[in-house]
């Protein structure tokens, strides 16, 4: 028997046009949000921005779309109306992302933080005025504040809501993301040439996730140890990028650009004795850096967003300050020293257990049976 | 029909592999007199990857409807004594569909006989092909021009933003069709255009069809023609054809350096 339908309204899970599946973290996190729900006796359907296509994003489960013509101050009005005005037969509702709550969240409902995503240099000029900032905090509050709970993947964000709105504190629940410590476990590496140290930058390409400061430092450290291979696996949010990294990867030997299915990640992962997430902005607890843990890669990440939550510096990997500088000097430090990333590895899988999928759902479980009632 | 093996061998340094892992992986082509043009090198290639090919000769005199027959991996060649790509394209497409899942494919790689995927294609479909969760793999298409070196950049030429699906998996139960254009119908059925379920995929193919300037002025010419009845006048992508040099942007091709994980396939034979 049914336990009721769960209505999700998020941006972009496939492109706008329907055509193209969008597969990243957040993707990631929605899928096993879904399975979750079915698995808890829940009817689901997604909602997103579209021109009247629907899709399956997993077997019986429908992407619905819905008109949305601007985004003022960071949010979706327009959205978050048409989707209460349709999605009336339903019965619960989560806002996968936090800002789509805003005007208004329905009667027991759900929203999501992923992070702090203001925190990009250009974000500042996409609010002109104080009056414009006043108006985006006037807007998240509202968002944060209408919905029953906010579960949030990181606690960099409930510190800087509670500092910010002390009122909304107690909204809050921190569930951090997570990683299927079982599958990874039962991942096959691919191989790799005897002596040779392999390090990866397993995100895509984009300017708040450290790319260019990351090819700057492969740059450096590839013309100084032969042995030592840098990989870059994702996808460009730009053609160019991609065109780019390409032609980058042809002049400097040492280097290797590709992308790859996410099983398939997960075997060069295995392979890997370093990961690299230097990023520098809008970072939650990133899926690609608790799946480099439960890999056993020894991982150096920056600072920033959800990091810290994950990386405890010198015992289960390196926090850094994400400038090229730091780069070269840290990677420079685990290459050269084998036993420093054997012990900074075996931590970093032993870690990862606590983020494991099975207490994600868990603790899932336990903010859907307070709301959904 | 059987699968026939390959003889064992070696291109470019990419042994060919095994494919117990995964489905059927049958390819697909038209040709109409390629044999003297780049089908020996595009079948060689082929076959490293492929568990057997499936070819249209559409009405070839220079013999190579004799020469794909007699490649070890062709599995069926279906001959046209006159030409129907001058035609009507969608016939032909449904033609040579209709030869290929004869042959009980799981997966079906459409590819033209002036095409050569990047040697990577080797190891990374071999991956892609076990996920259940795609039906259409989408790769982006270089046009060389002039030369083997450059590809074409300008305008619609443009390589980067275009992903066009060449490997999809065929469903038995489902109902497929070309849509009934005289040319530029797809080499797929409609079906399997702008699936949500495409995966992109980052191995290149490089077109050899316009590497020899020689061809153009004819090439224009078919399409000349073709547009002006479907549209009334030639495209401006038609046009663009036999653009002065000074307007053609081309880029160099760099080679991707090899997985630094291949050498496992190499040495096993085998995806690890």
């Amino acid at each position: 028997m049914s336990r009721g339908r769960v209505a999700i309204l998020t941006t972009n899970h496939f492109h706008p046009a329907g055509d193209r599946i969008i597969y990243g973290g957040a993707e990631k996190y929605g899928v096993e949000l879904t399975r979750l729900l079915l698995s808890l006796g829940f009817e689901v359907s997604w909602w997103q921005i579209g021109d009247g296509w629907q899709k399956e994003i997993l077997p019986g489960v429908l992407v619905r779309t819905l008109p949305a013509a601007e985004a003022p101050y960071h949010t979706f009005p327009q959205l978050n109306q048409a989707f209460h005005e349709k999605a009336v037969d339903q019965d619960y509702f989560i806002y996968f992302v936090t800002f789509l709550a805003y005007p208004q969240a329905m009667d027991r409902s759900i929203a999501i933080s992923h992070g702090i995503y203001w925190d990009y240099p250009g974000f500042d000029a996409t609010l002109n005025t104080d009056a414009d900032r006043a108006e985006w905090r006037r807007r998240l509050w509202i968002a944060l504040s209408g919905p029953r709970r906010v579960v949030s993947v990181d606690t960099a964000t409930i510190n800087w809501a509670a500092a910010t709105f002390p009122d909304l504190l107690h909204r809050f629940d921190y569930i951090p993301n997570f990683v299927d410590v079982t599958a990874v476990e039962a991942t096959e590496p691919v191989g790799k040439p005897a002596g040779h140290v392999r390090i990866i930058y397993p995100r895509r390409l984009a300017t708040v996730r450290g790319i260019n400061e990351m090819v700057r430092a492969a740059e450096i450290l590839s013309a100084r140890y032969p042995s030592a291979e840098f990989h870059f696996v994702g996808r460009g949010h730009q053609d160019e990028t991609e065109k780019e990294m390409m032609a980058w990867v042809s002049r400097h030997p040492g280097t290797y650009y590709y992308w790859l299915p996410p099983e398939d990640m997960l075997r060069v992962l295995k392979s890997c004795d370093i990961a690299v997430i230097p990023s520098k902005a809008a970072e939650g607890t990133s899926l690609a850096c608790l799946e480099a843990m439960a890999a056993g890669c020894a991982v150096v990440a920056g600072w920033v967003g959800g990091l810290g939550n994950l990386i405890i510096d010198g015992y289960n990997g390196l926090l850094i300050k994400p400038t090229v500088h730091e780069l070269v000097r840290t990677l420079e430090r685990l290459i050269c020293d084998e036993e420093l990333r054997a012990t900074l590895g075996h931590n970093a899988r032993a870690t990862a257990k606590a983020f494991d999928l099975k207490v994600w759902q868990h603790r899932w479980r336990q903010v859907i049976d307070a709301v959904f009632v | 029909m059987g699968t026939r093996h390959p003889p064992p061998g070696t291109f470019r340094g990419v042994m060919a592999l095994s494919y117990s892992s995964h489905g059927r992986l049958i390819a697909m082509m038209t040709a109409g007199n390629e044999r003297n043009r780049y089908l020996p090198e595009v079948l060689e290639h082929l076959a490293l990857w492929v568990d057997g090919i499936v070819a249209v000769d559409d009405g070839s005199v220079d013999g190579t409807g004799d020469f794909l027959a007699r490649f070890p991996k062709v599995l069926d060649v279906v001959r046209n004594p006159q030409p129907v790509l001058p035609v009507n394209e969608s016939v032909l497409r449904a033609m040579l569909w209709s030869a290929a899942v004869k042959t009980q494919p799981e997966w079906i790689v459409a590819v033209d006989a002036d095409e050569i995927f990047e040697d990577r294609v080797a190891i990374e479909l071999p991956w892609l092909l076990r996920h259940a969760d795609f039906e259409v793999i989408a790769f982006r298409i270089f046009d060389f021009w002039g030369t083997r070196n450059h590809y074409r950049v300008d305008g619609a030429w443009n390589p980067w933003p275009r992903f066009s699906p060449l490997v999809v998996r065929y469903q038995e139960a489902r109902e497929y069709h070309f849509p009934a254009l005289e040319i530029h119908c797809g080499r797929v059925p409609w079906e399997c255009r702008r699936s949500a379920f495409t995966y992109y995929a980052d191995v290149r193919v490089r077109h050899l069809g316009w590497a020899n300037q020689a061809d153009h002025l004819k090439k224009y010419l078919f399409y000349r023609e073709k547009d002006i009845r479907m549209y009334g006048r030639p495209t401006d992508h038609t046009e663009s054809i036999l653009a002065p040099a000074s307007s053609v942007r081309l880029e160099a091709w760099s080679d991707a350096p090899p997985l630094s994980f291949a050498p496992d396939v190499q040495t096993r034979g085998a995806m690890p």
